[in-house]
């Protein structure tokens, strides 16, 4: 927001005061004041779009910008604020935070200011957790902060290795749709020769093999071939159920990899194409234009599920695209579960507002699976769900209890 | 604090709502346990006797079901309440599932300290039943 040229709108600002909750709080506002202030920052925050900011002021006051919101659409979240922390607090809703609006321009000097610091410290607090040091010194300008923290970053490198058309071999993932209580769709998950530990097949969709396009696409091109003969099997047999296709991204954007699948999804029949999901990964950082046409060339399958990563859950991103379903899939490591969970829940009001249905794949314990489901995601796969199956012959009835059988004895 | 007073446990992600608790609770005269998931609730049930658990089903780590089910394993006469506001987006009814685990009841939020120290506060105490509290 601070980059843009001219006045940022002051129709979007909003000034709330906390005064009331520190009156009805009264002698425990001592003890409590510091956990009240992260919570209705945290509160602040989850009702924020990218490009929204927010800054304190004094003890009881923020302001905060919300960037693209009307007038009343910027009342509506701050009355939605209010009553959450009321409810939270106290068990009811009657608290009220107070809110102003602001009818003038904004510095755009100090708007950058702060967007550096904010910056800066959520990096040293991804870096260094409780050990973030904070310079509050008017001497450190926000600009030097964020510079400092900049070369301490370090990349994550996964694993990858490499797989051959004629040595993979295939288990399924069962996907669980809480909603109607069923396992009817199975995810394919190749296994490279030499096997996989089971961490890997687990929690790893399908970014763990393989690396160029080219080899994505060959990948892509024979998990398709042995679905579609999987599924013609089954139909020998008069069983009917669906089965997900994982797809790089790359496969569908680029030419000569786009030919190799095409070669044989075009010859796909109606019946057997009517029971395929694709999973399409690798879909961080692709425009939305590009989304939308690109995905459209898969326009005859059954459903199209798309992966985004958890910390890029960036609403709208899907708005245009014709998909069943948006979502994303777990960590392997359980640090930082707290936002990996709030992403989940970001993410499945995401997809809702935009007609989308929400899935998470990865589930490896009930806290995820139970989370999720509060969140309103649909469709859930992961270990603490169903174990993976070699020969996926039918539609399963699975219910919230299912996941503690092995834990009721 | 009574001779009677009850422990209660409450087990919760949310530091606020913790917060909050042990202040109301504290201030009716209980002795109030605090924990942030499931994990950490065994660990304090391990450690010291406790009347009244009172569980949060949404919680990282260990959530309040799988929780719940172990606690009816290894402290079957422990008072558990499950808290619930029944996720309120996927329409799956956890208070149900917990009544079935074995909770001793179900509390649908949002609810205030208040009525949960009633729901509390109404419970036979278990420590004068089994010492034959009233013996004259």
């Amino acid at each position: 927001m601070a980059e843009e040229h001219g006045p940022v709108s002051a129709a979007k600002v909003a000034i709330l005061n906390i005064e009331a909750i520190k009156t009805v709080l009264g002698n425990r506002w001592e003890k409590l004041e510091p956990l009240v202030g992260a919570f209705f920052e945290a509160a602040i925050q989850s009702s924020f779009k990218p490009g929204d900011a927010y800054f304190k002021t004094g003890d009881l006051g923020y302001i905060v910008i919300y960037r693209d919101l009307s007038i009343e659409q910027m009342q509506a979240k701050c009355a939605d604020l209010s009553r959450d922390v009321s409810r939270r607090l106290f068990g009811e809703e009657g608290i009220e935070v107070a809110v102003r609006n602001v009818v003038g321009p904004i510095d755009r000097g100090l708007l950058k200011a702060y967007q550096h610091m904010a910056m800066a410290i959520d990096r040293s607090l991804e870096l260094h957790g409780d050990e973030t040091v904070v310079f509050a010194s008017e001497d450190i300008s926000a600009d030097a902060a964020a510079t400092r923290l900049e070369f301490n970053f370090t990349q994550h490198q996964e694993r990858r290795f490499h797989c051959s058309e004629s040595n993979l071999s295939f288990a399924y993932r069962p996907i669980w749709d809480c909603s109607s209580r069923v396992i009817l769709t199975y995810l394919c998950q190749p296994i490279p020769p030499g096997g996989v530990d089971s961490a890997v097949l687990r929690t790893t969709g399908f970014g763990s093999v393989s690396t160029g396009d080219a080899d994505c696409a060959l990948l892509d091109r024979t998990i398709l071939a042995h679905c579609v003969k999987r599924i013609e099997k089954l139909h020998h047999d008069s069983v009917h159920l669906m089965l997900g296709v994982p797809l790089h991204f790359s496969t569908l954007s680029r030419a000569r990899p786009w030919g190799m699948f095409n070669d044989v999804y075009r010859h796909i029949p109606p019946d057997i194409l009517r029971e395929i999901v694709f999973v399409v990964f690798g879909l961080d950082g692709v425009p939305n234009n590009e989304l939308v046409q690109q995905l459209g060339k898969l326009s005859n399958a059954r459903h199209l599920f798309c992966v985004t990563e958890p910390d890029n859950t960036v609403a709208g991103r899907f708005a245009d695209v014709r998909a069943h379903a948006v979502g994303m899939e777990f960590p392997r490591t359980h640090e930082r579960e707290k936002s990996v969970l709030d992403s989940v829940k970001s993410l499945a009001g995401d997809a809702r507002a935009n007609g989308h249905k929400s899935f998470v794949l990865g589930v490896t314990n009930t806290s995820r699976a139970v989370n999720a489901m509060a969140a309103g995601v649909r469709y859930l796969e992961g270990p603490a769900i169903h174990p993976v199956v070699a020969d996926p012959r039918c539609v399963l009835m699975h219910d919230l209890e299912d996941l503690y059988v092995s834990k009721t004895g | 604090m009574g001779t009677n007073a009850k422990t209660v446990l409450v087990v919760d992600d949310d530091q606020l709502v913790l917060a909050m608790y042990k202040i109301a609770f504290e201030d009716h005269g209980y002795r109030v346990l605090l924990a942030e998931n499931g994990n950490v609730a065994l660990k304090r049930l391990d450690a010291e006797p406790v009347d009244v658990v009172l569980l949060d089903v949404l919680m990282p780590e260990k959530e309040g079901l799988e929780t719940l089910l172990e606690i009816r394993q290894r402290f079957a006469d422990i008072a558990v309440f499950v808290m619930s506001g029944g996720g309120t987006r996927g329409k799956h009814d956890f208070l149900t599932v917990a009544e079935k685990f074995g909770a001793t009841g179900v509390i649908k939020k949002p609810v205030t300290p208040r009525e949960v120290i009633k729901i509390i506060d109404d419970l036979p105490d278990q420590r004068s039943a089994v010492s034959g509290g009233g013996v004259g």
